[in-house]
């Protein structure tokens, strides 16, 4: 069923390609994500040149993860180098091919074969695929033409997915902690800290909901992340037009994504946390 | 239409008609139920070229994020999802030994296709990080620059790169 549901979906986003407007040059990546367990210690990307002209494609992968800068931005941390204590699988990672070129309106699967040591403790592993696309440009058009000079920025479009290797049965959770919120004119912005429990990274979704005083949801949203250890993200609310008076808010990290299928993520029991606010 | 948005419908499409099929199947015989569930992938594309129109030696001439000559590009995927962009960018465009400088580049991100009421940001290898629209998924990403020819910018060729990174987390 799994295999049939996947098809379906390559097959639409195939089918898709049809009713776009031509562009010199598009990369679609599916999946955003890549989990890989020690069974097969394989996996695979679909690959999309959407574009009218071909597209040099390599494969790359390095160590990095996401945090949150000091008002709640996330940022992917990467580092240059890697001590023993990173759970880092970067380097046992190798993509066939590496390099390829897709022509225009075509597609190609790269698979990924995992190589780690042999005396790999159970627990998952973390990396980074970035896939770089070749081929367009950038035309600075309208230099001076009479001094006949031509001036094009090759252009490189590098888009960066996480990629997850699991050995045995690795286990995560989240604990939420430090729930504020403060109003602004429009919005209401709040922050929360989550902090991963287990030996893997929680990956899913923050769910912020306002209530007011009779029960009734009247703004709420959704925040897709992944807690590797510590992230304190910060999410807002739209509270224009809501009358004065006690609200509560509520945040609920649980482990599904809207833009993931749900076999690569590993199921955490939701936890929540609320507190009351005011609004102006 | 944009990518997201398509793929959308088409899924829609598909799964109305694998209803409908179902539903004619269960006048004659037992059914199945089908379901698919469609991720958004991440796709980023280059919309606009730079373009700076006629340049005159010795004359400087910038392209703003709202000029009809700044470059665009889309990235889209996932709804409501934060995306990192970083830039690497030329500071000089060369030819040979000589050189072409350009500098000054601007940016702006916004939810919807126009490059005014976003966000502005300075294309650099920090990080800008965004949010992909509530609907249909996309992020409209507008760059412009600054040429500063010389009077005596030598004839040839010209070349750099640029390189944008779109980072999911």
């Amino acid at each position: 069923m799994k295999q049939s549901r996947g098809a379906l979906a390559a097959i639409l986003i195939v089918a898709a390609q049809g009713s776009q407007p031509l562009v010199a040059q598009s990369l679609m990546v599916a999946s955003t994500a890549v989990a890989v367990d020690d069974r097969t210690r394989t996996g695979a990307l679909t690959l999309i040149n959407d574009g009218i002209t071909s597209s040099e494609v390599s494969i790359s992968t390095f160590c990095g993860y996401p945090v949150t800068d000091s008002i709640g931005r996330m940022y992917l941390r990467t580092f240059d180098t890697v001590d023993d204590t990173m759970p880092c699988a970067a380097k046992w990672i190798q993509s066939f091919p590496r390099r390829l070129r897709i022509e225009g309106k075509s597609r190609a699967t790269v698979r990924l074969l995992v190589t780690p040591p042999a005396d790999l403790p159970a627990g998952e592993y973390w990396s980074r695929i970035m896939v770089t696309a070749k081929g367009g440009e950038v035309t600075l058009t309208g230099l001076p033409d009479s001094a006949r000079i031509k001036a094009t920025l090759a252009l490189e479009v590098r888009s960066v997915l996480s990629f997850y290797y699991r050995k045995g049965t690795p286990e995560t959770g989240v604990l939420l902690e430090a729930l504020r919120a403060s109003v602004r004119p429009d919005s209401l912005v709040g922050r929360v800290r989550l902090t991963r429990q287990g030996n893997a990274a929680f990956v899913g979704s923050l769910k912020a909901s306002l209530r007011d005083p009779g029960g009734k949801i009247r703004a709420e949203g959704l925040l897709p992340l992944g807690v590797y250890y510590t992230l304190e993200p910060s999410f807002s609310l739209p509270v224009q037009g809501l009358p004065s008076g006690q609200y509560q808010l509520a945040v609920e990290a649980v482990s599904s994504r809207p833009d993931l299928p749900p076999e690569i993520l590993l199921q955490a029991l939701p936890v929540r946390q609320t507190i009351q606010v005011t609004l102006p | 239409m944009s990518p997201t948005r398509s793929a959308r419908r088409l899924a829609l499409v598909a799964l109305v008609s694998l209803c409908s099929a179902a539903t004619a199947q269960a006048q004659n015989n037992a059914t199945a139920n089908i379901t698919a569930a469609v991720q958004q992938p991440i796709t980023v594309t280059k919309n606009n070229d730079l373009a700076f129109g006629n340049v005159f030696p010795g004359v400087d001439k910038t392209i703003a994020v709202t000029a009809a000559g700044a470059a665009k590009f889309t990235v889209a995927g996932q709804a409501a999802t934060p995306v990192q962009l970083t830039f690497s960018l030329p500071g000089t465009l060369t030819n040979g030994g000589n050189n072409l400088v350009i500098d000054t580049w601007t940016g702006h991100h916004n939810t919807v296709d126009l490059a005014t009421g976003g966000t502005s940001f300075t294309p650099s290898s920090s990080a800008t990080t965004a949010t992909l629209s509530a609907v249909g998924g996309n992020l409209f990403v507008y760059v412009g620059a600054t040429v500063r020819p010389t009077t005596s910018q030598a004839a040839g060729n010209y070349t750099g790169s640029f390189t944008m990174t779109a980072v999911y987390f």
